[in-house]
């Protein structure tokens, strides 16, 4: 027991930013992958890096609260990179998307390299850690949550059409997704310490695909995907502690149960 | 009788190729107008540029008396898109019930359940509430498309190709219904190259290939020689039994 109070105590921020993103991103992702973009927020991690190699560069030279802010802008910057591809050059937008990452991936490890950053804490970045987690990084967490429920009420109805129709007469859809994609930002700025650059973003795609195949009805869609992001974030928890095994491959390990779920919830 | 769309002089190319030129065309309160013409005529683009989605080079549009520019009374239009609901997957877990109580989260309306149960009995969709969409066949999915643009009881109503897929006994049906409500006062504007379906229900009729090449009513259309519209001759057979 007291081993447990211990262990506890090590993981509570960990724990708690872990529930907050948890539940923002089970509130985003049934619109991203009903919108066919699933791999919006795998690419957008790839882009993440790049950023946070550029901040480490400058890190020395501006103050810490700018920090996030920072990392938000270049993110974004490159983002709409993909957005220039497909409306100059016309290209497919996954063919855009595919081309940004791979592109910013190659810089951010040129990047590490020359900066003498291809060690350790690159690792704690691709991976992350639960141990890494603090105060700050719970506060982060709750106020990304607060944002997505905002925007939730505020443009849900837009997310959700957008996955039906194309055009709607007085609606402009096309800010609606702008602002969900924004939103996912945020998500995966506060996400990426926890689960790592390379594994954040299997939290909008493995419990949302179960939500969406055994829900009746739309409306239950995101209780269920809350549902299984906590248990994936304890489950999570539980199995890196008895297998000693990294968090992030911990909840993939676990996350995997909700594949098989999506075999048997299918009938033939 | 009141204006409900007024076009002046409309122009829109994209990409350097002319889709529409010198649109002018006028429908008032109550008028059933029909949007003919051959494939890539231009009728689905003009649709688009009265709906905003498509901003012309020149020319006006007025919705009742106000520029499109300045129109917020989205809600008072119904409008069921070309090819609606075919790139649907089998993921999407969407009641048909959520799916046509869309529009009162869209305009922020207050839901008329009488009349919504009245709309459901009418299309026959009331025992498909609770199914999912793309569980629906292809005549129910327009359908449900065709309640969902009627569910917020707006003043003008635009179709685009609706029977496109349909049998010819559900087309029947559809387009019954569809008088039905234009005798209900309902302005509707309807996009087809089904010519056969230009009945006496329409009382007007636009044949489009870029330019208007026809405006007018019913009985001048069954006289208008539609050679410069298609570049053939055919015959015209008009239905007197709806």
């Amino acid at each position: 027991m007291e081993a447990l109070y211990s262990y506890l105590d090590l993981f509570k921020w960990g724990l708690l930013a872990g529930v907050t993103f948890a539940l923002s991103s089970a509130i985003t992702s049934p619109f991203l992958i009903l919108q066919r973009n699933a791999l919006f927020p795998h690419a957008l991690t790839h882009l993440l890096l790049f950023s946070i190699l550029c901040l480490s560069i400058i890190e020395p030279f501006i103050p810490p609260w700018l920090q996030f802010p920072f990392l938000l802008v270049i993110t974004l910057l490159i983002a709409s990179f993909i957005h220039l591809l497909t409306a100059k050059i016309k290209l497919y937008e996954d063919t855009a998307t595919s081309l940004t990452t791979h592109l910013f991936l190659g810089l951010a490890l040129f990047l590490a390299s020359i900066t003498s950053q291809y060690n350790i804490t690159l690792l704690h970045y691709l991976f992350g850690s639960l141990m890494m987690i603090d105060f700050k990084n719970v506060l982060e967490g709750c106020l990304v949550l607060l944002a997505t429920i905002i925007f939730y009420f505020k443009y849900a109805s837009l997310w959700l059409t957008k996955s039906i129709d194309r055009e709607v007469p007085g609606l402009d859809l096309k800010k609606g997704e702008l602002l969900l994609l924004l939103v996912i930002t945020l998500q995966i700025l506060v996400g990426v310490k926890l689960m790592g650059v390379l594994l954040v973003s299997a939290f909008f795609v493995f419990g949302t695909s179960l939500a969406l195949k055994i829900s009746p009805s739309f409306k239950q869609v995101i209780p269920f995907t809350s549902v299984f992001n906590i248990m994936a974030i304890l489950g999570g928890i539980f199995l890196s502690l008895l297998l000693d095994i990294p968090f992030s491959a911990s909840v993939i390990i676990f996350m995997s149960l909700y594949v098989l779920g999506l075999f048997f919830t299918t009938r033939k | 009788m009141r204006s409900v769309l007024r076009i002046e002089n409309l122009f829109l190319s994209i990409d350097g190729k002319t889709l529409l030129e010198d649109i002018n065309l006028e429908i008032l309160e109550g008028d059933f107008l029909a949007i003919i013409g051959p494939n890539g005529g231009g009728k689905s683009t003009l649709i688009r540029c009265i709906l905003g989605f498509l901003k012309p080079q020149r020319g006006n549009i007025y919705l009742w008396g106000q520029s499109l520019e300045a129109f917020k009374r989205w809600d008072q239009i119904g409008y069921v898109p070309q090819r609606a609901g075919q790139d649907l997957n089998q993921f999407h877990p969407l009641s048909v019930e959520e799916f046509i109580n869309l529009p009162f989260r869209w305009y922020k309306l207050k839901k008329d359940e009488n009349y919504l149960n009245f709309l459901c009995d009418k299309f026959g969709i009331k025992e498909l509430l609770n199914k999912k969409l793309y569980q629906l066949s292809f005549g129910q999915l327009q359908r449900a498309y065709l309640v969902r643009a009627l569910s917020h009881n707006p003043k003008l109503l635009i179709l685009d190709e609706p029977s496109v897929g349909l049998d010819f006994v559900t087309q029947e049906i559809f387009y019954q219904i569809l008088s039905e409500f234009h005798r209900r006062k309902l302005t509707i504007i309807l996009i087809t190259h089904e010519t056969w379906l230009i009945t006496k229900e329409v009382n007007k009729v636009a044949c489009l290939n870029q330019k208007l090449y026809f405006h007018g009513d019913h009985e001048e259309f069954c006289s208008f020689q539609e050679k410069e519209l298609y570049g053939f001759r055919f015959h015209k057979i008009e239905h007197k039994h709806w």
